[in-house]
């Protein structure tokens, strides 16, 4: 009787358990966004090149395989943009909808490349994107900035769109300093500017 | 009644099997995609190189600055007072102790602010506090603080202090022979008042 009892307990409680799996199992909250990627596997990943020259933007620009995504505010997007780019500014990134853009152009194999106002704004989202398993994503450098100045006033000289060349001979000019070449200017002496008090004339006329 | 204990244990293995085959969760991370696109969203994190400037001269002891690029191009020239982690070894667990300091600001720079950038995304991303990027890099650093250039006549009052401070700071950090023309110092106007003429005093 008492073995009949006990049985009948843990015949109770394994179902219980089993239950309760199910139970969460149906009613578990998947994040919309997941990381596919640790920071340790992208900073791996970053010393491969991902980047998409201008020259190489304006000729993927008519090719049906890339899709161009301008991450900058509507404003700037409304006053200059690529043709054919999407607009979808940094901060609704992760929205839903624009989820559905990003999983469509994944599962359609195309490549989409990201583009902000310069390298700098389209970096971190790009990041964001990759690490989130959209790895079909890449990024333009120089930006619009770059594109910009390309086709209106040109570039100046020695100036590129990878802007982590450095513009300056940073070791040469700090040398050239330390050992008082190119010394600036000296200071020009003020001049020493005279106030002659005027001399009181003799008041005029008189008796 | 042993048929019947053998079926439960059928079950519960079949349980167990069930959750080991369970999807695999994604990287983890201490900050979730949305914190993370609030945190890219946010601007507060670029630092000017006057303000580091400052920060330098007044010998701030929170202030820590990472530069990520090379070794020999840190070993050529450096921001004083910086420490290399190359960004390639940015998450090696050997810095972890460098870069994850809750009392200290963490400032990356590198040549320009790409690089910086990228290092500052990897490392929020892990959770740690307090980091910020050099904006302009150290291009921007030698352009603003080692070679400044003189503000036009017509600049307000406060571009020639900013100017003044700039002059100030290349002497400090070495730049001085390097730095750019004497300062103009804004003319000044001068107004010249016409005396008016007194009358002529006695007389008839």
């Amino acid at each position: 009787m008492e073995e009949l009892k006990r049985t009948k307990r843990i015949t109770i409680a394994t179902f219980s358990f089993v239950l309760l799996l199910v139970i969460a199992f149906f009613t578990i909250k998947k994040p919309m966004y997941e990381f596919k990627m640790t920071p340790e596997d992208m900073a791996y990943e970053l010393m491969v090149v991902y980047q998409v020259t201008p020259e190489e933007a304006m000729e993927f620009m008519y090719d049906s395989t890339y899709v161009f995504v301008d991450v900058r505010n509507h404003y700037d997007y409304q006053a200059d943009h690529l043709e054919n780019a999407y607009n979808i500014h940094v901060a609704n990134l992760l929205d839903e909808e624009n989820k559905e853009y990003f999983d469509k152009w994944q599962a359609d194999s195309l490549q989409v490349i990201l583009y902000g106002e310069d390298e700098l704004q389209v970096s971190a989202p790009w990041m964001l994107l990759y690490q989130l398993g959209y790895t079909n994503t890449r990024l333009l450098m120089g930006g619009m900035t770059y594109i910009d100045k390309l086709y209106s006033d040109g570039l100046a000289e020695n100036e590129t769109f990878n802007v982590e060349t450095p513009a300056y001979d940073y070791a040469g000019i700090i040398a050239a300093a330390s050992s008082g070449e190119n010394t600036q200017a000296t200071a020009q002496p003020k001049k020493k500017v005279v106030v002659r008090k005027k001399k009181k004339k003799a008041a005029e006329g008189g008796c | 009644m042993s048929k019947r204990y053998i079926v439960l244990a059928i079950i519960l293995l079949g349980s167990a099997f069930g959750l080991t085959q369970l999807p695999e969760k994604g990287a983890k991370s201490p900050v979730t995609p949305e914190e993370m696109i609030i945190k890219v969203s946010d601007q507060s994190r670029y630092l000017s190189t006057h303000f580091i400037a400052k920060r330098l001269i007044e010998r701030d002891p929170s202030l820590f600055i990472i530069d990520v690029r090379m070794a020999d191009d840190f070993d050529a020239y450096n921001i004083p007072g910086s420490f290399n982690i190359p960004l390639e070894e940015i998450m090696n667990s050997d810095w972890e102790a460098y870069i994850d300091q809750d009392g200290m600001d963490i400032v990356f720079y590198s040549t320009s602010d790409v690089f910086a950038e990228q290092a500052w995304m990897l490392s929020a991303q892990k959770g740690y506090k307090n980091l910020y990027v050099l904006q302009g890099g150290l291009n921007e650093w030698f352009r603003t603080i080692i070679k400044p250039v003189a503000p036009n006549e017509t600049a307000p009052t406060e571009a020639f202090d900013l100017y003044a401070f700039e002059r100030a700071a290349c002497i400090y950090f070495g730049g001085a022979s390097a730095g750019a023309a004497t300062a103009p110092v804004a003319k000044k106007k001068v107004t010249v008042r016409k005396k008016e003429k007194k009358a002529a005093e006695g007389g008839c």
